[in-house]
């Protein structure tokens, strides 16, 4: 069973369509990296899954419990949080009190590996300057506060929008050697980064969005570099039908219906 | 030595404005609404008190505690009813609504008690003051002033220690990352539309012991609340006491040079304020808007 | 409405040009030709009326154009400038005083109401000067307290007649027939200017910047609209007209005190008109006054209970139906579209779109 499984997904703002019949699966402990153009739907796909958005058509579930209309509240309760583009931390709150406000609302029984010990063992550099407001807080402070915060809701599946903006490489690195710690106690990644080389390197499996549209799946080992740059980019020798490309491109697609 | 006396009447008077801005200062600091029913709410507390102290013919001290709940109650209902979804509607709508409301308790009250003006009765209290050198120090006015130390001291230690504070902050500085972070809010905004209502109502009864109640005085109420709110500064319950208390001397010392001019003199500080610094003075430049 | 049938008017005739070109884009329905049509019949016979009717009559349509007056211009700052003002009664004020100096000084009342709206006009520029920087509630509370600042002004002013109000004895003097027929007029008129101008100002570039500015103000701004511009401009036209409808207040009455015409109770009208019929539509605010007139005539008798009763339709309009009657009545003439809460864009899904899938199967 996927620990995310999101099928068909329609999703848009008002009267404008941003995702179109999106799918994807996610095991536990696994990272699905999204790659895509500016526009390509990445955050919105993000937002729907997190609740934050609710979709047209189509279905989100959770370790197999179908949460499409959950609220988004229900939502970080059951276990899926957002680190949401541009950090948006509680500014006039410390940064302990930042990592402190999902603990102090979560309903699940299950308390989970990420306790704020662990999490300050984590991110050294958040520990410490866990007395001072965020708004005060260095760029690479704020994400790591960002992260810690995600990570104290216990998650099962963390969101990850672009993480890496605005960061300097040496920090971005650091991140990203955190993941395989994360993974470790279970929790499943969804992944957008700008950087092709960087989402690839960091996730066991990619997918491609271009114009709301999934154009491009696959393991991220054997995916065809040049073909996802392509892909990503909306492949200017390909058909004008965007859909093609997947199926044209390295990775074969799963079906829909699949889980193993 | 009149005018050190003066100074400390309008201390007190000031404590009073304050008590009342309180409520209007955490909701517009936590969800962004101005509540124009603000004033007639807190009139309301003081007329169940009446009805109260009547029905029961208990004396003010014992219909305190009954009204109290009834108020924090009838805050909760009306976020819960009205003002969650007039915020959900747009920017026009919560001033509409809470307008509208206003409209609506004051004509719902002239039509249940008359206009005319009663009395809350106190016992000697509305009279009884210390008497210090040249200094006269009313029971009631103190009460007043230390009331709003404790209610703001007490609201600004539950926001800065426990969970449910943190969580206010939170949601005031980003609604939906607050949600998306797990944070339930109708629950949230209902205690604090609660807590401001059940603040208001006390400052309400209080104030009528000295003034009397009659129906359209909630809109003197909430203006001079809002004064209060706006001179001390968006999203500082103390910067709300300041500012009460600038209003209070600012009206105490006119009235001794010209009664009639005293409450124009604090409407005019206001407009000065905001005129000069509408952030107010202890708020940011940014949460005035 | 009733001002705007085939005028002269180049923005008209622009108008006039569109429909008639071979693009099947057209401001003009039959059904808006056949109200314009009627409205002007109407507004013949309206000013012929007191030949026909008693002052009886003559005096409540005072009363009802003075409301739609109101209405009007409440609804240019609040349904098309997105400013909710809960002060305009400081121009009501200031037009009911200006003609009672005017006419104090020896000239007629009229040359007072066209001098009342210039003194709004002009008292409404420091006075936004002031309020510029505020949107929301500041702004609406902090007019309500500008307002508030002159009754109080007012109330010790004793070349103003302080707390017990001034009359116009002039007026008064005149025979009652002939001064009810003129008062007629003069508000009949004032309506007319009122609602044609603020028609004509929200069909022009005016409108659709003041639109742009209520509903974004940022995109606005970005997209070259001069937001605060709009705003003071909007600000400064309604409060000019606002100091005529004060005028037309006092020389309605004869008589005006601080209490009475700086009354919190006007904006709460306004507000509730505006609501009711459908704010930011032209013809909502004119269905709200007639509404409202119809059900103060009618209950008043019974206490206060019409204005809780009111208030609570109101609320329940801002809450359920922001485009108030005239939204549900426009919603239902337009088609047979079902009650949705947005029209979805976007083309329907492919036969290919379904696919995609991911990776990882678990």
């Amino acid at each position: 069973m996927s620990a995310l499984a999101v099928r068909d997904l329609d999703a848009g703002y008002a009267d404008f369509q941003a995702l179109f019949g999106v799918s994807l699966d996610l095991a536990a402990g696994q990272t699905l990296a999204l790659v895509g153009a500016n526009g390509a739907g990445k955050t919105t796909l993000l937002m729907a899954i997190a609740g934050a958005l609710r979709p047209w058509r189509g279905s989100i579930s959770l370790d197999g419990t179908d949460i499409t209309i959950a609220p988004d509240y229900q939502r970080a309760r059951a276990g899926v949080v957002l680190v949401p583009e541009g950090r948006r931390l509680f500014a006039s709150l410390t940064a302990e009190e930042n990592i402190l406000i999902p603990a102090g609302v979560r309903g699940r029984a299950d308390p989970g590996p990420w306790t704020l010990d662990a999490l300050y063992e984590l991110f050294p550099m958040v520990a410490a300057r866990r007395s001072h407001r965020a708004a005060l807080l260095s760029g690479g402070e704020q994400q790591a506060v960002a992260i810690a915060r995600a990570l104290a809701a216990n998650p099962r599946v963390l969101l990850l929008d672009e993480v890496s903006l605005g960061l300097a490489p040496a920090i971005v690195d650091a991140f990203y050697g955190l993941l395989p710690a994360i993974q470790a106690v279970g929790v499943s990644i969804v992944l957008v980064e700008q950087d092709i080389d960087r989402a690839l390197a960091a996730s066991s499996h990619t997918i491609c969005l271009l114009e709301g549209r999934l154009v491009m799946a696959g393991e991220s080992a054997s995916l065809d570099r040049a073909a996802l740059i392509a892909a990503y980019f909306g492949a200017p020798a390909g058909p004008a039908d965007h859909a093609s490309a997947g199926p044209g491109g390295a990775a074969p697609p799963a079906g829909p219906g699949g889980p193993a | 030595m009149t005018w050190v006396n003066d100074v400390f009447q309008g201390l007190f008077l000031g404590g009073a404005y304050a008590l009342t801005a309180v409520g209007l200062s955490l909701m517009f600091g936590v969800m962004r609404l101005v509540n124009l029913a603000h004033g007639d709410l807190a009139v309301c507390g003081t007329y169940l008190v009446t009805t109260v102290m009547a029905a029961l013919g208990v004396p003010l001290w014992l219909a305190l505690p009954v009204m109290i709940p009834l108020a924090f109650g009838l805050g909760m209902v009306l976020q819960l009813g009205l003002f969650d979804r007039a915020l959900r509607t747009g920017p026009l709508a919560p001033l509409l609504v809470t307008f509208g409301l206003s409209v609506i308790i004051e004509n719902l009250l002239q039509q249940i008690y008359s206009a005319n003006t009663r009395g809350v009765g106190a016992g000697n209290l509305d009279v009884a003051a210390v008497h210090l050198g040249g200094l006269v120090l009313p029971w009631l006015a103190m009460l007043k002033l230390l009331l709003a130390l404790v209610v703001i001291g007490g609201l600004s230690a539950l926001l800065r220690l426990t969970g449910w504070g943190r969580r206010v902050r939170a949601t005031s500085d980003d609604l939906a990352i607050a949600r998306l972070q797990g944070i339930r809010v109708r629950p949230l905004f209902a205690t604090v539309t609660g807590i401001a209502i059940g603040a208001a109502a006390l400052a309400g009864t209080l104030n009528a012991v000295t003034t009397g109640v009659y129906p359209t005085l909630g809109t003197l109420t909430l203006i001079f609340a809002f004064e209060a709110v706006i001179i001390g500064g968006l999203g500082s319950l103390w910067g709300t006491l300041v500012g009460g208390m600038l209003l209070g001397v600012t009206q105490v010392l006119v009235s001794q040079v010209s009664v009639p001019y005293a409450i124009l003199a604090s409407q005019l500080l206001f407009l000065v304020v905001l005129a000069v610094r509408p952030h107010g003075l202890f708020g940011t430049p940014q949460a005035a808007g | 409405m009733a001002a705007t049938g085939s005028s002269g008017r180049p923005a008209l005739d622009a108008m006039a040009a569109a429909a008639a070109g071979p693009v099947a884009v057209s401001r003009w329905s039959r059904t808006a030709t056949v109200a314009t049509s009627t409205a002007g019949l109407v507004l013949v016979l309206l000013v012929a009326l007191p030949y026909l009717a008693g002052t009886g009559i003559t005096q409540a349509l005072v009363t009802l154009f003075v409301l739609v007056s109101m209405a009007a211009l409440w609804n240019l700052l609040a349904g098309y400038a997105g400013m909710i003002s809960f002060g305009q009664q400081a121009y009501l004020g200031i037009g009911a005083y200006v003609v009672y100096l005017v006419a104090k000084g020896g000239l007629t009342p009229f040359a007072g109401i066209v001098a009342g709206a210039l003194a709004c006009g002009l008292a409404a520029v420091p006075i936004f000067a002031l309020l510029r920087p505020l949107t929301g509630g500041y702004f609406a509370v902090a007019t309500w307290v500008v307002a508030e600042c002159l009754f109080l002004y007012v109330t010790n002013a004793l070349w103003l007649g302080g707390g017990t109000g001034v009359g116009l004895q002039q007026l008064s003097a005149m025979p009652p027939v002939l001064r009810q027929a003129d008062t007629y007029w003069e508000s009949l008129a004032l309506m007319a200017i009122i609602v044609a101008g603020v028609y004509l100002l929200v069909r022009s570039r005016f409108g659709l910047d003041s639109r742009a500015t209520r509903d974004e103000p940022a995109a606005a701004a970005a997209m070259g609209v001069e937001v605060g511009r709009t705003r003071w401009l909007a600000y400064l036209l309604a409060a000019a007209g606002f100091g005529a409808v004060g005028g037309m207040l006092i020389v309605s009455t004869l008589y005006t005190d601080p209490a009475s015409v700086f009354s919190i109770n006007y904006s709460a009208d306004m507000l509730f008109m505006v609501v009711i019929g459908g704010l930011g539509t032209m013809e909502g605010p004119i269905i709200g006054a007639v509404i409202f007139f119809a059900v103060q005539e009618e209950f008043a008798k019974y206490g206060a209970w019409y204005l809780v009763a009111i208030g609570a339709v109101a609320i329940a309009v801002v809450l359920t139906a922001p485009a108030g009657l005239w939204g549900l009545a426009a919603r239902r003439g337009w088609s047979l579209l079902p009650v949705g809460y947005r029209v979805r864009g976007g083309p329907p899904p492919g036969p290919g779109m379904g696919r995609g899938g991911g990776g990882p199967g678990g």
